[in-house]
Order: structure tokens, then sequence, then C-alpha cells
């Protein structure tokens, strides 16, 4: 079995079960979005996915190996995660926050290696934030933090990355270039699962999009299926006449 | 740079550790040194090797551990305001002391006072795991230090309130003040091994406290084990600054203080800020120490943790408004 294959996960806090019986694999790469609507479970989902969670039953497995028998330094060289929050507790360079996520490679107290300088200076580089690296991280634009983060979590080179809401707090335009930089990534033979509440934005990028609601996969396929208007009416009580379709957006000056 | 810093703050501390050989009541010439090699018995020689020595080893030893652990707990707790008192350890090692001093256990045998205060650093954090549970986030990880904090303090109160004579009170409350003016060879010999191995334990932390800038799911997802992470940051600070507080009593704000100075330094990153930080803290006990000597005349001495607090704390409110204006 390859890729990563989640099957039968229940999560619960107590009496409230936020997951019951979730199925999904993501077998061939490509870029998965998540949406639904809030409290629907995309980020319990995507934690557990990403092996920071333990499900109650059921299990996690990436090529066939569970997640719960790899290493904690083993899964994070395997899968990159991004939380939905992206802040640093410490004013760091930029460059040094895109080097945290060679921590699963590095030995202890040595400096970063020649493949760390080469992986950093490539997420980099697929961000667009090379420029950025000497620069404070707290003084960046919320655009430019968001690439950062996203460099942080390229540079780690994982065959899975996972990003709860990474445009939850952008523009427009910055929203794109995200979502660009993401589709790059699972061009590149990744498999990229991220959480969206921007449909038009699942359905303009993603290969595949999942829909959500109140811990159970409502619909899973391509955005033209998966985000028909029967779908959206039932999950988010909003009519869309002929299903959720991009509207045809490039920036004006690229 | 953090390189180019260690180094520059080891040069700096050899020479402070030289110039307090020198400093105190007694004089002590080059001849001296001369006669620690050749054995000889002399009273500046005596006086250089039983008195002078072992003080300088312990505030070394007890300011790298006050400077580590307070670098590794702003790091793992993601705030520049924690320091070593933070998680209730010098409270409660301090309170093992008193209670040693109150029953007069302390006169029984060398070493019975600092193994008191050992002791009391040891029920402490395994209070603050009991309160905290296993799984505690740094928040609730600060709540828990807090209510040791507390209840440590409390019955250090209780203690004074309860001396029979103001003899006893007094020695109390000169033991918590703080100071390296008992130090001899038989302090050292138990607190070095306690404090070198507390600190060797927080420095396997560095790693893990840069990745834990981002938060801890981040932190997790990069391959930090944050069950092991807090379970060595709690031991080594408890080994680092029990081990001192047992033998010199509370030394406020070194802790803070240091990693706070240094931080800029070190491009604001957590783990890089753990070696200077005990350079640093080793620096600033050695210079204050030697401050208490030139500035006692005779009767009472000043007391190392008086003097570190007045200097501290004016320091600190001055660091505050300085980084204030910087980034509002």
């Amino acid at each position: 079995m390859t890729g990563l294959i989640l099957s039968g996960l229940s999560f619960g806090y107590g009496e409230r079960r936020l997951l019951d019986g979730l199925d999904l694999s993501f077998s061939d790469p490509g870029l998965t979005a998540i949406v639904g609507p809030n409290g629907a479970g995309k980020s319990t989902c995507l934690r557990l996915a990403a092996g920071l969670l333990q499900p109650d039953t059921g299990s996690v497995s990436l090529n066939g190996q569970a997640l719960s028998d790899l290493s904690p330094r083993d899964r994070a060289r395997r899968i990159g995660y991004l939380p939905p929050d992206g802040r640093s507790a410490w004013p760091m360079s930029a460059g040094a926050v895109v080097a945290l996520g060679r921590a699963p490679w590095r030995k202890p107290l040595r400096q970063l290696s020649d493949d760390d300088r080469a992986a950093i200076n490539d997420a980099m580089r697929q961000t667009d934030t090379l420029a950025l690296a000497e620069r404070r991280f707290d003084n960046l634009s919320s655009g430019e933090q968001a690439r950062v983060l996203i460099a942080r979590a390229l540079a780690g080179q994982g065959e899975v990355l996972i990003l709860d809401e990474p445009t939850a707090a952008l523009d427009i335009r910055h929203q794109l270039g995200v979502m660009g930089i993401l589709s790059g990534a699972a061009q590149a033979g990744r498999h990229v699962l991220v959480a969206v509440h921007a449909l038009d934005l699942a359905a303009r990028f993603a290969d595949r999009v999942i829909v959500m609601q109140s811990g159970q996969v409502r619909a899973d396929g391509p955005p033209g299926t998966a985000l028909s208007e029967d779908v959206v009416r039932d999950v988010f009580g909003i009519r869309a006449p002929g299903g959720i379709r991009p509207t045809p957006l490039s920036a004006a000056d690229g | 740079m953090p390189v180019r810093l260690s180094l520059a703050l080891g040069a700096l501390l050899l020479v402070a550790a030289l110039l307090s050989l020198f400093c105190g009541q007694a004089p002590i010439t080059l001849g001296s040194f001369a006669g620690l090699v050749s054995g000889s018995a002399s009273l500046d020689v005596l006086i250089l090797s039983e008195i002078r020595l072992p003080r300088l080893v312990l505030g070394l030893v007890l300011g790298a551990g006050l400077g580590g652990a307070g670098a590794v707990l702003q790091g793992f707790l993601r705030n520049p305001l924690a320091d070593p008192g933070v998680i209730g350890v010098s409270a409660s090692a301090g309170f093992g002391a008193v209670l040693a001093l109150y029953f007069g256990v302390s006169g029984l045998f060398a070493l019975a006072l600092p193994l008191a205060g050992v002791t009391g650093a040891a029920v402490g954090v395994i209070l603050l795991f009991l309160i905290a549970g296993s799984g505690a986030s740094a928040t609730t990880l600060i709540l828990s230090g807090v209510a040791v904090n507390a209840l440590a303090g409390a019955l250090t109160a209780l203690m004074m309130n309860l001396a029979p004579n103001p003899w006893a009170l007094s020695e109390i409350a000169y033991w918590l003040m703080g100071s390296l003016k008992d130090a001899s060879w038989n302090e050292v010999l138990f607190a070095a091994p306690l404090i070198l191995a507390g600190l060797l334990v927080l420095l396997s932390t560095v790693s893990s406290l840069d990745a834990l800038s981002l938060g801890e799911d981040a932190a997790r997802s990069l391959g930090v084990d944050l069950r092991r992470l807090r379970l060595a940051v709690v031991a080594g600070t408890a080994l680092a600054v029990g081990g001192g507080v047992a033998v010199a009593g509370a030394i406020g704000f070194v802790g803070l203080v240091v990693p706070h100075i240094l931080r800029p330094l070190t491009g604001h990153q957590p783990g890089a800020l753990v070696l200077p930080s005990m350079l640093g803290g080793a620096l600033l006990v050695v210079l204050a120490d030697m401050a208490v000597r030139l500035m006692s005349g005779p009767g009472v001495p000043l007391y190392l943790g008086v003097l570190t607090a007045l200097i501290g704390a004016p320091f600190f409110l001055w660091l505050v408004r300085a980084s204030q204006r910087i980034s509002p």
C-alpha cells in the first residue's frame, strides 16, 4: 500500500465524538483540499494524519508503515505540518525560521550541512522568500509570514505536506500566491493536504476536494463533482447554481 | 556568531576569575600561586587554596546553573519573563534548607544543609509533576510552578514565624539571602557534580527549544518529543538550580537578566542562547561576588543575593522599557 492511508479513524474528547470511522486514502501525489464548515473535523483529521494526535480507534499509515510505529524524528522527516496559528515566539530572522524546518535532519550541536542549506535555499526559492532571509519574522507582512512558514514546511522535504488553513489571514492576491506554491509542490510529487475555507480556492487549485460535515466525509472527488450544487447547499447552506466553479482570476501585473 | 560570543564570554570569565582570587581582606600575591604549586602551608596560600578557590569554583558552577536554567526555561515556556523561580525549584530548595536549619539538623554533619536543600528541590519537582500532570502544556506548568512556589514560600514563612528565638530567625533569614561566604571544598564537591549534571541535561534541550519557537504543534511535527523535553527541562533545572540554592541560598535575577542581555546577540534563537547564558551567568555571579567582597566592611557582610537583586531589579525595569521602545 503506497501513499497515506487513514483507516477507521475515530477521535473525540470524552463523550463528544469529533470523528467517527473516517476512511481516506491518498495514493497518488497531488493537491487535496479539505473543506467544510467550522467544527466539521478538518483540523482534527489533519492532526491525526500528521501523527500529532493518537486516534481512539483506527490507524494512519504511510507507505504501509503505521505512523505510531515511527519515531517522532522519522515521522517528522516524512510528514511536514503547518499549524493554523503561524507565529514565532521570538523575533528571529525569516531565514532562521525556515532553517527550523531542517530540525528532523540535523545532528545535535552541528551547523547546517550542505544538504540542509540546499533544501532551505530550494524552499525559499519556491516561495519567493530569498530576499526576506535577513528580515525579522515579526516585521514581515502577513502574506510574507505565510510564505516563510510554508518555506519552513517545504524545507523538511517530507513526501507528505499537511497545512491547516495557510490562507486564513491573507488577501485574495496572497491566497492565490500561496495556493500556487502548494500546487507546485504537489506537481513535484508530494501529497499536499490543505484545509481551506474559500471554496473558490479549492475549486481552482485542488486535484481532489474532500467535503467534511460533522466528522464525516460528505463528498470526495474532483472539484467539479465534490463541490456540486447539492453538496454546497446541504453542507454550507448556500445556493451555488451549477456548483462552485473558479472565477477566472489572475494577477493584473503578472 | 554564538561561537564567537561564547569565546568572548569565556575570555572575560577567565579574567574575572583570576581577578576575583586577589579580591578580599587578606592580600594574595603572585607568590601565593607559586606556593600553591609547591605545596607551601603559609597563611596566604591557605587562604587561596581553602577559601578563595572553592568560593570561585562554587560561584562559577552556580552562576552557570542559574544562567543556563534561565535561558532554557525562557525558551521552553516561550516567555522572556520566566526564570528558575517560576517552576518553584528555588523556593522548594530554600524551604528544604530552612527546615534543616529550624530543626537543627544542619549542625549534625557538614552536608546536612545542602542535602536538605536538594531534597526540597526534588520534592518540589515531584509535586510540580503531580499537580501539572504528565501531558501538561507550558501554561499549565507555569501555573503549577506558581502553586509550588507559593506553597514553599508559605511553609518557609511558617518556619520563620515559629522560630524559637531571634537568633534562629536571623540564621534562617541570612541564609535565605544567598551567599558564597561559607563555601569550602565540601560544598563544591557536593554541589558541582549536581549542577554539572544539570547543565548537561539542559544542553541536550537546545535544538528542541528552537523548534518550539513556532508553538507546541509545530515542534512536535518537527520531531520534538514534548514529554521528554519537559522532563529534561524540569530535571535539568532542579539539578542546576537546586544544587546551587542548597549550598548558597537563593540568588535571584541572574537567571532572568543574563538571557535577556544576551538574547539579541544570538539572533533571538532560544537554543543558541543556552551556552552563552551559562557563561554569562558564571561571569555575573563571579563579578557580583567580587563586588560583595570589596563593599563589605567589618561586621555584617553584604549578601550576594541582596546585591544581585539590588542591581537586577532596576536593570530589568530598564530592559523592559528599552524593549518597548524598539518594538511596540
